[in-house]
């Protein structure tokens, strides 16, 4: 009896052994990394392309466009990318690409697939608009939560990241380049946009999508399109949206504006005809949005974050009987 | 795996998900959770799943206090009875709708506790069909999940904003009420329900009537399918809350003339 129990206490001491080894196994086997392929865009600029898709376990949330430039005085990210062990990779690689330090990381808005990587930098060198500091400790925690969620183990190490420095309205010289900030709104209360002069650079943010439906969980349709004409209004060589090709021209502010008319138009006409939210998803959308990415996925979600206002403010008031 | 067996009638195939028929009697949604569910809302009546039964759900939950939810049993007919049911929420049973002259239709918002499955179950005479299909939780996209700042609008509480369309086989009312559904699972702030609504005709008889639970989400939104009343140009709702109070608004018809143009194609 006392020699079974023995061998039962053995076995399982093993078995636990083996339990607690187990998880590390996998890990060590093969860690996660995301593939970051920079592109130069311009001479000394490279832009890493994110994935066409929604955040996902696969790509690790490695959707949105990241760019660095090389300046006289060291590099210079717009946007970090969505998780710490994205913007360690980044940091490393913009250190190889250029040769020099990170000494500026400007973050377009609080949304996680932009921000997350900041953490892996100093927090003196890392800009944004005057809200993303306050936005991001009220939100940042459930910004992160979601984020575990949906892309797992890849958030690993990830916390909120608090930038140390706020860019403010007007230029900015860093070496031999001058970024001209402009804060504007309409993705997210607060989007800020860069205008590089000496290259003629436009990273407008999440404000463009190209070949990309375009997402609205904090938009405000009005203020965006506002923010369209004034990026059209900037003589730019080259525009680097928040997600999809770099290209010269204004396709992506025309494209953008096209996608959020039709958005709030079809909304607009499954409520005047009585629809409810998941059948307004379901309703077809014109021809020339099958050439962007995740429309349905994009149109499902706008349904759900512009309906309720519709409901909310035109649905006739009864008055009590 | 004996101790499963009593859940699970057919566990002769229990792995044959992809083997889905379009009626049975296993869950295909494989939850540990349904059984009680049925025993616990179903009276002891027979139970089918049936693919006539369609919960319609978004591909993304982004605000899990307010997930669209459409169940559409119109394939069936007319229905008895029709039950949703959240097998992981803390309060799973979420909206019960008798369609008395209505079709079985109902299109409203719930909140999740976390990934759950969704049924629909809908009696008729003896027999419920059921469907339903599985939410997971909020995150996703490049969304923030909202930060729980609950507002409630008092000035307006019971505020009614509704509308009917004529459509080709009888009428669709959309109504959005202002009044919180506070389930008491927070500390110090009470239940607080909208807790009965029903639609009826200009003579006074009942369309359809619905009893609310904890899950449906604040200021609840719904869709409903009437059928066209023989007389009278408006609806009745009344609504009551779990204190009592009495809500009744007028809602008009849109006359015969516009019917078919108005209306949902």
């Amino acid at each position: 009896m006392s020699q079974e129990t023995t061998f039962t206490r053995r076995a399982g001491l093993a078995l636990g052994l083996c339990a607690a080894a187990l998880p590390w196994l996998p890990a060590e086997a093969a860690p996660l990394a995301y593939p970051l392929a920079p592109v130069e865009i311009a001479p000394r600029v490279w832009t890493i392309y994110g994935a066409p898709e929604p955040i996902t376990r696969a790509n690790g949330g490695a959707i949105a466009n990241i760019t660095v430039l090389d300046t006289s005085d060291g590099a210079v990210l717009i946007d970090a990318g969505p998780s710490h062990r994205y913007g360690t990779a980044l940091k490393a690689l913009a250190e190889r690409l250029t040769g020099k330090p990170v000494v500026q990381v400007y973050l377009t808005h609080i949304h996680a697939d932009h921000v997350l990587g900041a953490t892996a930098f100093d927090p003196g060198a890392v800009s944004g608009g005057p809200a993303l500091r306050g936005d991001l400790k009220r939100a940042g925690t459930d910004l992160t939560n979601g984020m575990y969620r949906v892309a797992g183990d890849w958030m690993r190490g990830t916390g909120v990241p608090e930038p140390g420095r706020v860019a403010e309205a007007g230029v900015e010289t860093i070496g031999e380049r001058r970024f001209r900030i402009l804060p504007l709104a309409g993705h997210t209360r607060e989007d800020l946009c860069l205008f590089e002069e000496s290259s003629g650079l436009l990273f407008p943010g999440d404000l463009v999508f190209l070949d990309r439906a375009a997402t609205t969980p904090d938009a405000d349709p009005e203020r965006w399109r506002g923010a369209l004409t004034t990026l059209s209004e900037i003589d730019h060589r080259l525009l680097i949206p928040g997600h999809g090709p770099v290209e010269a021209g204004r396709r992506g502010i025309d494209q953008t504006r096209r996608w959020l008319d039709t958005v709030e138009a079809r909304i607009g006409d499954g409520f005047s005809r009585g629809l409810d939210v998941t059948e307004l998803m379901a309703e077809p959308l014109p021809d020339w949005t099958t050439g962007l990415a995740v429309v349905r996925y994009e149109f499902a979600r706008s349904v759900m974050h512009l309906l309720p206002a519709l409901e909310r403010r035109d649905l006739p008031r009864c008055t009590q009987a | 795996m004996p101790f499963l067996s009593p859940f699970r009638p057919l566990i002769d195939r229990p792995f044959a998900r992809t083997a889905a028929r379009s009626s049975g009697s296993r869950d295909p949604l494989d939850s540990p959770l349904w059984p009680t569910m049925a025993e616990r809302y179903l009276g002891g009546r027979s139970a089918v799943f049936d693919d006539a039964v369609q919960v319609v759900l978004p591909p993304v939950t982004e605000d899990q206090t307010q997930v669209p939810v459409t169940v559409d049993a119109r394939a069936l007919g007319s229905a008895d009875e029709v039950l949703v049911i959240a097998d992981l929420n803390p309060f799973p049973l979420t909206l019960r709708l008798e369609p008395v002259a209505a079709k079985p239709f109902v299109a409203f918002r719930m909140k999740i506790e976390q990934g759950t499955p969704i049924r629909a179950a809908v009696r008729r005479g003896e027999v419920w069909h059921v469907g339903g299909r599985y939410l997971d939780a909020a995150g996703g996209g490049c969304s923030v999940p909202p930060v729980v700042e609950k507002k409630v609008d008092w000035k307006s509480l019971g505020e009614t904003r509704a509308r009917v369309w004529s459509e080709v086989d009888g009428l669709r009312l959309r109504l959005r009420m202002t009044h919180p559904m506070d389930t008491g699972m927070l500390a110090n702030i009470p239940l607080f329900l909208i807790e009965e609504l029903s639609v009826s005709d200009a003579a006074g008889t009942v369309l359809a009537r619905l009893t609310l639970q904890e899950p449906v989400a604040d200021n609840p939104t719904l869709t409903l399918l009437p059928d066209r009343p023989a007389t009278g140009e408006a609806l009745t709702l009344n609504a009551r809350n779990t204190n009592g109070t009495t809500f009744t608004v007028r809602v008009p018809i849109p006359r015969g003339a516009s019917a078919g143009q108005e209306g949902r194609l």
